[in-house]
């Protein structure tokens, strides 16, 4: 299973937001986190392959065009976890996490909420299960948000920086979880994150997006260097290569404005 | 003895999360028992509606006339068959149909203060009525009292699917759709100010106590056709309750869950629309009932719209049920006009549950 795309464009409000992307070749089991500046496209790319924005290009998922396949129709193989999750709806975790699961998947009752329970178990959100989604803090709400997408085992999950409300304990909790669960169901993940360091131990790829246009990919080594990082982030950084070890980055001192473009 | 305690506290599945499982199918009973008994207390208003009025019949002869109809005096078999019970229904009917359609525009525009009234299909019917009243013009070739009921029917219907049609334009928001139903609401009431400068006492008279809202002239041809429209839209309600109650998470994440949320959108507004047409139309203005009925079965079950819906139905049922009492006992002697009582009756109920409950219940 193998995920594809080509000259993949998107407009929004007149203004071209991705422009002929190409080069994303993820593979089952395996991590892909997409890095780049504020409005690089990153959420724009990943709600274009999730079926939400319009886009043009070519867009393959196991070799079958995705660009052809109603929204109803993608949501079976994939999944976008959006970077707002909060939600004033009367809703408990668990109900939430369910609703999730029955809108993917006809399934007898008990097993349904087995997954559920489950899902819930592995994110550490069992003591919340009764809790409602307005009372959650925005970093428990994340994780419901994360349990909401596993439960309904996607082929291909797209999260868009789903550790940026997690305190530093639940960021290695969330990640390490989601790197055994892509292991575990063969399934593509591709998060869209900012933090380089995590990026760097967690992804087996990394891939850098800059104004909309797809700048390089590569083995987080091949990726974090510290010319890469001036040209893409306008940074300083030292980057270092502890032996077996991921790159660590310690950015220095910014250079000149990025704007926001 | 230790055994058997622990097979009886045994979770229900057996699985690591099988206590989280179990205290989810409690809340869901809990769920469940509350709509019971709301339908059950909604049973006992609809039957003591119809007991209360002027004649002085014991609860158990009018018992005894709706479930043995045969066996009672002929006079009492007409005051309950011919005249209570139609109004009481109807009574039942038009809330239920009003807080079915409050519950799924709050859901549909993601807007607490989203309902019939608020939204102007209320005004637009009232303009509807006016045309009539005053000045006896009709958009459907019906006459007699029908006249009225249809032009309200017909105006509510262009004041719905205009924001239906407005939900159709591309780039248009539901944000843009609650702003264009709220425009409405003044457009009509102003044309109402037009007909309401130029009638005479005497229509003028007839209009306000239209506006008021009725269910003095409910029969069973009116009861039935409410109860038709409640009957078509509330299983398309429930044949998308889960997709319905993935909206209140956000567009995206319905979008993502793999929801075509534009056509949903429409979909639903259209039946919405169509309970709240034959609602206004048959009773007249009855505000305060879309709105928080909703809001009280929020606070009691929660948004999952599979108890979420039947609650928002009932309790507004409930809502105008008891309120049709009021207007029979308030003053011995003189009806008055429902849609004035809706807002007594119901706040204080709303607000003790809102302060009971302490919590948000709109982010």
């Amino acid at each position: 299973m193998t995920l594809q795309l080509d000259g993949l464009s998107c407009d929004l409000g007149g203004t071209r937001i991705l422009q002929k992307v190409s080069g994303l070749r993820a593979q089952p089991g395996e991590i892909t986190a997409l890095i780049g500046p504020n409005g690089a496209g990153k959420s724009t790319l990943l709600r274009t392959i999730a079926g939400i924005e319009h886009g043009q290009g070519a867009l393959s998922l196991d070799g079958a065009s995705l660009a052809s396949q109603s929204l109803e129709a993608r949501s079976r193989a994939l999944y976008y976890l959006p970077q707002d999750t909060s939600s004033s709806a009367v809703l408990s975790v668990f109900e939430a996490v369910l609703l999730a699961r029955r809108l993917r998947i006809a399934e007898a009752r008990d097993a349904a909420l087995v997954a559920v329970a489950s899902a819930l178990d592995s994110l550490e959100l069992t003591p919340l299960a009764e809790r409602e989604l307005a009372a959650l803090s925005g970093g428990q709400r994340q994780r419901v948000a994360i349990a909401q997408a596993i439960v309904r085992q996607p082929r291909l999950l797209m999260l868009d920086e789903p550790t940026s409300a997690l305190d530093l304990h639940h960021q290695l909790q969330v990640l390490d979880y989601l790197q055994r669960f892509a292991q575990r169901e063969q399934s593509i993940l591709v998060i869209a994150i900012h933090d380089l360091n995590l990026a760097a131990r967690f992804a087996d790829h990394l891939w850098v997006l800059k104004e909309g246009r797809s700048v390089t990919s590569g083995s987080p080594g091949e990726v974090l260097t510290p010319e890469r990082l001036r040209d893409v982030y306008a940074i300083e950084a030292h980057v270092e290569w502890p032996t077996g070890e991921p790159p660590r980055v310690t950015p220095l001192s910014a250079l000149r404005s990025l704007g926001d473009s | 003895m230790i055994e058997s305690l622990k097979a009886t506290t045994a979770p229900r599945i057996a699985h690591p999360g099988g206590s989280t499982i179990d205290r989810y199918l409690r809340r869901q009973r809990r769920q469940r028992w509350l709509v019971v008994a709301m339908a059950l207390a909604t049973l006992l208003s609809l039957v003591t509606d119809v007991a209360t009025g002027p004649g002085a019949y014991s609860l158990g002869d009018v018992v005894k006339a709706l479930t043995m109809p045969g066996e009672v005096s002929r006079v009492l078999e007409v005051i309950v068959w011919d005249i209570r019970l139609p109004v009481a229904l109807m009574a039942v009917v038009v809330g239920a149909s009003l807080a079915v359609a409050g519950a799924e525009m709050q859901t549909l525009l993601n807007n607490p203060l989203a309902d019939p009234f608020t939204l102007g299909i209320s005004s637009a019917a009232s303009f509807g009525a006016a045309l009539a009243i005053v000045l006896g013009f009709g958009i459907l070739p019906v006459a007699g009292t029908l006249l009225v009921t249809a032009n309200a029917f017909v105006l509510a219907m262009i004041a719905s699917l205009a924001i239906w049609a407005l939900g159709r334009l591309r780039g248009v928001n539901i944000q843009t759709m609650v702003l264009m139903g709220i425009a409405i609401m003044f457009f009509f009431n102003a044309l109402l100010g037009v007909l309401q400068y130029v009638a005479s006492a005497e229509s003028l008279q007839q209009l306000v106590f239209w506006s008021l809202g009725s269910l003095g002239k409910a029969d069973w041809e009116k009861v039935g056709l409410a109860t038709l429209a409640l009957g078509v839209t509330l299983p398309l309600f429930f044949r998308a309750q889960w997709r319905l109650t993935a909206l209140r998470l956000g567009d995206v994440q319905a979008k993502a869950m793999g929801i075509d949320v534009g056509k949903l959108r429409l979909r639903m507004l259209l039946c919405c629309a169509l309970l709240a047409a034959t609602a206004v139309a048959f009773v007249g203005t009855i505000g305060f009932v879309g709105l928080v009925g909703p809001h009280i079965a929020r606070l009691l079950v929660g948004e999952d719209q599979r108890v979420f819906l039947p609650m928002s139905a009932l309790t507004g049922a409930l809502i105008l049920s008891l309120t049709s009492i009021l207007s029979k006992v308030l003053i011995p002697g003189i009806l008055l006009p429902i849609g004035i009582l809706t807002a007594l009756i119901g706040l204080p109920f709303f607000v003790s549950l809102i302060l009971r409950s302490r919590r948000e219940i709109w982010g």
